[in-house]
C-alpha cells in the first residue's frame, strides 16, 4: 500500500472519531499531537486504534510492535501503520537505545517469517 | 385443594405413591373432562383422555427403571415427551431433565458426569434407551427422589440442581378460574421456569400450547397465540421482543397476562408489550433455578418496590441482592466431587440464616430497586466500571432499535471499549440510527458508558434458555 493511501485512511479514521465524539478539528497537520493538539482523550485514542485495526487489520500495540506512549503525532501514526501494512522498516530512524517501535517491528517480522 | 396443601400432608416415608401427585391430577382431569384439549402443538391437539393413554403406556415401560437415575431427553414441542415427564414423576426415582438440543455425544458426557444409568427418550411413541452407563450399573443411588435441572454451564460443565416435584409445585396457584385456560410455553420444559409454567397449567387443568420451535424462538409463536386464543404467556424479555417483531400489525391477540422472567426486564419491553396487548396485564418474576421464585412485580414498572427489601428474605449488601433461601430453594447440587459417589447431594448453604449472593447488582432510586446487571459482566472501560445492561436499556429507548447487545472489545489503550451490536427495526436507515444511538447515549450516560463501536446485524444469538447469548 502506498504511503499516501495509508495517510488518507488514517486521516479518515481521525476525522471519524472527531465527528462521532464532537471534537472540533481544524486542518490536521502531520506534526499535530493526537492528544495535546487534536484534543483526543484516552477513550478517543482507544477508539481510533480500534478503527485503524478495522481499516488495516492489525493492532500494532497488542501485537507488541509499538508502544502507545511512543506514537504521539499524526505522522508517527501514519508511519507506524505504513510499516505494519507493508512489513518494511521505512520511517523514523531507530533511537540509540535500540528499542524503538521500528526495531520491534523488524524483530516481529523476523519472528513471523521464521515461524 | 391447592398443590401446597396436598403435598404438605404427605409423609416423607411414603414411597412412589408420594410422587403420584401429577398422576392424580391427570386421572382427575381425564375423568372430569376427557375430551377437553390438554395440549396443542403445531401438529395436533391432544385431549386429557389421549394424554392419559400415553402416560399409562409409559408408566408400564418405565417400571424396569424405577430405581435408576436417568436422564430424560425432552423436546419442548412434543406431547409424548411431556407424557414421559409425567410418567417419570411417579415411577423414576431420580430423573434429570436433559433438553433435546444436546447432541448424542454431549448427552453421553453428561450421563457419565452425573453417574446416571440411562438416557431415556421417546422414539416412535415408545420409551427408548438412547444410551446406558455400565460403570453406574453396579452402584446404588441414594434414597432421595429428585428432579434434576441442569444449569446452562457457561463455564463448561453444567451443574445439576436438585429439586423434587414437591418443591417445584410450591409456587403453583390452583384456582377454578384457571381450568381450561391456555398457556403458551415460552421456555423449554427442562428449564426451571419451564417446569413452573408446565405445573401451573397442568395442575389447574389448563391447556398448554406448545411452542413452534425448540428451544422456543417466537418464530411462529405469534400465529400460535392468535390461532389458539392463548390467555397466558410466560417468557423471557428477549423472547417477548422477538415476538413483538413477528406479531402482524393490527393483531391484538387474546393474551390476558404476560409474565416475564429469566432476564432483567426494562421499562421499554413492558411498555411495548402494553401497547401491543392493551388488555393484558404485564408482570415480571425474579427467580433462579437454585433459589426458586422470589419476587413477582405486578405494577408494570421495571425493578421492584423497595419495601420488598425487608432484610428478612431480601437484603442488599454492597449493592448486590442477597436472598435467604426459602422452602422453594433447591435441595442442593448433585455432588460431583466424587463422580461415583452414592451420597449424591449436599446443601448449598449452612444454617438457616445464611444469605446467598445472587450476583445481581441493584441501584435504589425513588423507592424502587432497579437491576443494574450481573456482577460478573461488569466491564472496565478506562478505569470505570460499566454495566452493559444499563447501556442496553438506554439504547432500547430508541424507537428504531429492535434489540441490542453490549459487548466489550479489548483495547490496549483503555482496557475495553464498548461495542453495541444492534438489530434495527425493519425499514430503518441504519447510518442515521447509529448517530441517533450515539447522541441518545451521550445525553443519557456518562461518557465512558457511551459505546464507541457499532455493529449492525440482522439477528443476535440466543441461548437455549431464550436469553441473549453474551
Amino acid at each position: 500500500m502506498e504511503k499516501w493511501e495509508v495517510e488518507k485512511k488514517v486521516m479518515k479514521c481521525i476525522e471519524r472519531v472527531a465527528q462521532e465524539q464532537s471534537i472540533p478539528l481544524k486542518q490536521i497537520k502531520p506534526s499535530d499531537r493526537v492528544v495535546e493538539d487534536l484534543g483526543f482523550q484516552s477513550l478517543d485514542v482507544g477508539t481510533l486504534t480500534a478503527f485503524l485495526e478495522m481499516e488495516f487489520k492489525i493492532d500494532p500495540f497488542t501485537a507488541g510492535i509499538a508502544v502507545v506512549t511512543e506514537i504521539r503525532t499524526v505522522q508517527e501514526v501514519c508511519d507506524l501503520y505504513f510499516r505494519c501494512v507493508n512489513g518494511t522498516t521505512e520511517g523514523p530512524k531507530p533511537d540509540a537505545g535500540g528499542n524503538s517501535s521500528d526495531e520491534r517491528l523488524q524483530r516481529r517480522m523476523r519472528q513471523k517469517r521464521a515461524s | 385443594m391447592s398443590a401446597v396443601k396436598k403435598l404438605a400432608g404427605l409423609s416423607n416415608s411414603e414411597s412412589f405413591g408420594r410422587y403420584s401427585y401429577l398422576i392424580d391430577q391427570l386421572n382427575k382431569f381425564a375423568a372430569e373432562c376427557p375430551d377437553e384439549i390438554a395440549f396443542v402443538s403445531q401438529k395436533r391437539s391432544t385431549s386429557w383422555k389421549e394424554f392419559k393413554a400415553k402416560v399409562d403406556l409409559f408408566l408400564t415401560s418405565l417400571k424396569g427403571y424405577s430405581h435408576s437415575r436417568a436422564l430424560l431427553m425432552l423436546d419442548g414441542r412434543s406431547v409424548d415427551d411431556l407424557a414421559l415427564l409425567v410418567a417419570s414423576s411417579a415411577v423414576l426415582k431420580q430423573a434429570i431433565l436433559l433438553s433435546s438440543f444436546h447432541n448424542k455425544e454431549r448427552s453421553i458426557e453428561i450421563l457419565h458426569q452425573f453417574n446416571a444409568h440411562f438416557i431415556l427418550c421417546i422414539q416412535n411413541g415408545r420409551v427408548q434407551e438412547m444410551a446406558d452407563n455400565l460403570e453406574a450399573e453396579s452402584r446404588t443411588i441414594g434414597d432421595e427422589f429428585i428432579v434434576g435441572l441442569l444449569t446452562s454451564g457457561t463455564t463448561g460443565n453444567p451443574k445439576c440442581v436438585q429439586h423434587d416435584w414437591e418443591r417445584l409445585a410450591l409456587a403453583v396457584r390452583t384456582k377454578e378460574r384457571y381450568r381450561g385456560r391456555r398457556w403458551l410455553m415460552g421456555y423449554h420444559i427442562t428449564n426451571f421456569a419451564g417446569t413452573q409454567v408446565f405445573l401451573q397449567c397442568f395442575m389447574n387443568g389448563g391447556c398448554m400450547v406448545l411452542p413452534s420451535d425448540s428451544p422456543p424462538g417466537a418464530s411462529l409463536d405469534a400465529e400460535m397465540i392468535t390461532e389458539n386464543d392463548v390467555d397466558y404467556l410466560n417468557c423471557t424479555a428477549t423472547y417477548a421482543r422477538r415476538l413483538l417483531l413477528t406479531m402482524p400489525p393490527g393483531v391484538v391477540g387474546s393474551l390476558k397476562h404476560i409474565t416475564l422472567g429469566g432476564e432483567i426486564v426494562d421499562q421499554s419491553v413492558i411498555d411495548s408489550l402494553k401497547k401491543k396487548f392493551p388488555n393484558a396485564k404485564i408482570s415480571h418474576i425474579y427467580a433462579s433455578t437454585e433459589l426458586g421464585s422470589s419476587i413477582e412485580v405486578r405494577d408494570e414498572r421495571e425493578g421492584f418496590p423497595l419495601k420488598l427489601i425487608d432484610n428478612v428474605n431480601l437484603k442488599i449488601i454492597d449493592g448486590e441482592l442477597h436472598l435467604r433461601p426459602s422452602g422453594r430453594a433447591m435441595i442442593g447440587y448433585l455432588d460431583q466431587a466424587d463422580g461415583h459417589s452414592t451420597a449424591s447431594f449436599k446443601l448449598p448453604v449452612e444454617g438457616e440464616t445464611s444469605w446467598v449472593p445472587t450476583g445481581d447488582l441493584i441501584e435504589v432510586k425513588d423507592n424502587r430497586a432497579l437491576f443494574l446487571g450481573r456482577k460478573d459482566l461488569v466491564v472496565n472501560v478506562g478505569g470505570f466500571k460499566v454495566n452493559p445492561f444499563t447501556v442496553e436499556a438506554v439504547i432500547r429507548e430508541i424507537d428504531g432499535v429492535h434489540e441490542v447487545l453490549i459487548t466489550a472489545q479489548k483495547s490496549p489503550i483503555v482496557g475495553n471499549l464498548l461495542k453495541a451490536v444492534v438489530v434495527a427495526r425493519p425499514g430503518r436507515d441504519t447510518q442515521d440510527l447509529k448517530m441517533q444511538i450515539l447522541n441518545h447515549c451521550k445525553k443519557r450516560l456518562p461518557y465512558y458508558s457511551v459505546p464507541r463501536l457499532f455493529e449492525l446485524t440482522e439477528q443476535l444469538k440466543y441461548t437455549t434458555s431464550n436469553k441473549i447469548k453474551r
